[in-house]
């Protein structure tokens, strides 16, 4: 596992450069992705060149921090100036980016190396990644399933070992289903905080930009730079002992794979043994999350696509077509109540976080699906895979609370289970998981 | 308009524009209107 935080060491103790880190990210994007098909566009020219510049400007005596000179892949919802910004979608055909979205700006002056863009499920609007105009990206740790969804080939690129982080989407699942599938960490920060500016929108009440990396450290580092604080400082974590978290279990645990509920549950006793005070938390408007999410996401999506579906339905792939024909038919009247109800659900979040640290619960309910899969099965009920994805995750798009998905230990099959750790400001939680993270790594 | 007569005129809407496939999604959002509808938050 490459870090950002070993790289930064290295980098400053002579160690590497970043033209070797580039090189290395390269050649394995040369060897996986044929088989992983997460890289739309490769920018090796443009990556070499980026990494030269940055080892010059190093050896000047110029540190941009943590991110200098480190290699990174960008989802391709994102502009980058001069070349296509796909959404993984026929429909953009044709399309080249005037400038970058402030996102990818943000990473280039806080010194990242841009390896190229990343498949996704089309226009980010389905949950497994096999709705591509480039064909479905594939898992690393199992290329017969699913790398999860909609940022599967960022999360893929970076659990392939292809670049050190990325940056995706998050509108109900994308940025921490994928990074559970793919056994790495995610983070979905508060609403608002990190622009959106030139990111082709799913939902614009929804959408959330951030980071997927190897460690909270890393994901750390990339959130900084793309709120444009590039000079970080570490991060430190929480005693153990005295840390007190609420485990979301009505609703979200009711429907659980065996082996994802042991992994939880696994989880939950360390962070006891160490110290941690562990309580169970509620939710009392949990059974109108799925609904109240699926009209605004729909009546959002609506608004976006209105055009291009009128002018060239048969570009998309027919599930997202199907999906976005449907969105147009929400009532205003009704998308008012999900409103109601999204108001509804932040102040219960927020007075669930009241008397915690941090509010814990799984990330995906079940291991990564394989790709072609529509069902699962559990609990010996055969289960549908979209809202089963979206379940656990989409709660906190509505609210705007910000989220880490934490790897918690693999299957018997060596599939990653995950778990979310939701707090009320970005900073603090991400000292939790910090410490959350040293006790599961231990 | 109650659930049932907007499901009702968005099947035939979707039968009529060639697009019946999408009907199995319509009755999913005709469940999510029900159970808002139901719920009566305000």
């Amino acid at each position: 596992m490459q870090t950002i935080e070993d790289f930064g060491r290295r980098l400053r103790a002579g160690d590497i450069s970043s033209v070797e880190a580039t090189e290395d990210c390269l050649r394995a994007i040369d060897r996986e992705n044929p088989r992983l098909n997460a890289f739309i566009l490769v920018m090796a020219d443009e990556a070499r060149r980026a990494a030269r510049e940055a080892d010059a400007e190093f050896g000047a005596g110029r540190d941009r921090g943590p991110l200098h000179g480190v290699p990174i892949s960008i989802k391709d919802l994102f502009d980058i100036k001069g070349t296509a910004t796909t959404a993984a979608s026929r429909v953009r055909d044709g399309h080249v980016a005037a400038a970058d979205a402030h996102a990818v700006a943000h990473l280039r002056h806080a010194g990242a190396v841009i390896l190229g863009k990343t498949n996704l499920h089309e226009f980010a609007f389905g949950t497994t990644n096999e709705d591509s105009a480039f064909g479905p990206a594939r898992n690393p740790r199992d290329p017969s399933r699913s790398p999860g969804g909609s940022s599967g080939g960022s999360a893929a690129s970076v659990a392939g070992g292809m670049a050190f982080a990325t940056v995706g989407t998050d509108t109900g699942a994308s940025i921490r289903v994928p990074a559970a599938a793919c056994g790495i960490v995610g983070l979905k920060p508060r609403y608002g905080e990190v622009s959106l500016e030139g990111v082709v929108p799913l939902s614009t009440t929804l959408d959330h930009a951030g980071p997927l990396a190897n460690t909270v450290t890393d994901a750390w580092h990339m959130y900084h730079a793309l709120i444009a604080r590039p000079e970080s400082k570490p991060l430190a974590p929480l005693p153990v002992r005295g840390l007190r978290l609420g485990v979301m279990r009505k609703y979200f645990c009711d429907v659980l794979d065996a082996d994802v509920r042991a992994r939880f549950e696994d989880a939950l006793d360390a962070l006891r043994k160490a110290g941690a005070t562990i309580e169970d938390a509620e939710i009392s408007h949990a059974p109108l999350i799925a609904s109240a999410y699926l009209l605004i996401s729909f009546g959002d999506a609506a608004a976006y696509h209105a055009s291009t579906i009128d002018k060239m339905p048969e570009r998309y792939t027919a599930p997202v077509r199907q999906r976005v024909e449907t969105s147009r038919y929400v009532l205003a009247e009704d998308y008012v109540r999900a409103l109601d109800a999204r108001a509804a659900l932040t102040r219960e979040v927020d007075a669930a976080l009241l008397g915690y640290d941090a509010l814990l619960l799984p990330t995906l309910p079940i291991p990564a699906p394989v790709i072609g899969s529509t069902t699962a099965k559990v609990d010996g009920a055969e289960q549908p895979i979209r809202p089963l994805m979206l379940k656990l995750t989409q709660l906190f798009n509505l609210t705007g609370h910000p989220v880490f998905a934490l790897p918690c230990g693999n299957t018997p099959a060596g599939l990653p289970t995950s778990l979310q750790v939701v707090g009320m400001q970005t900073e603090p939680l991400a000292r939790v998981a910090l410490t959350i993270e040293a006790v599961l790594g231990a | 308009m109650t659930v049932d007569t907007w499901l009702k005129l968005a099947l035939e809407d979707a039968e009529r524009r060639g697009i019946p496939e999408i009907k199995p999604l319509l009755e999913g959002v005709a469940k999510a209107m029900r159970d808002l509808r139901e719920a009566g938050l305000k």
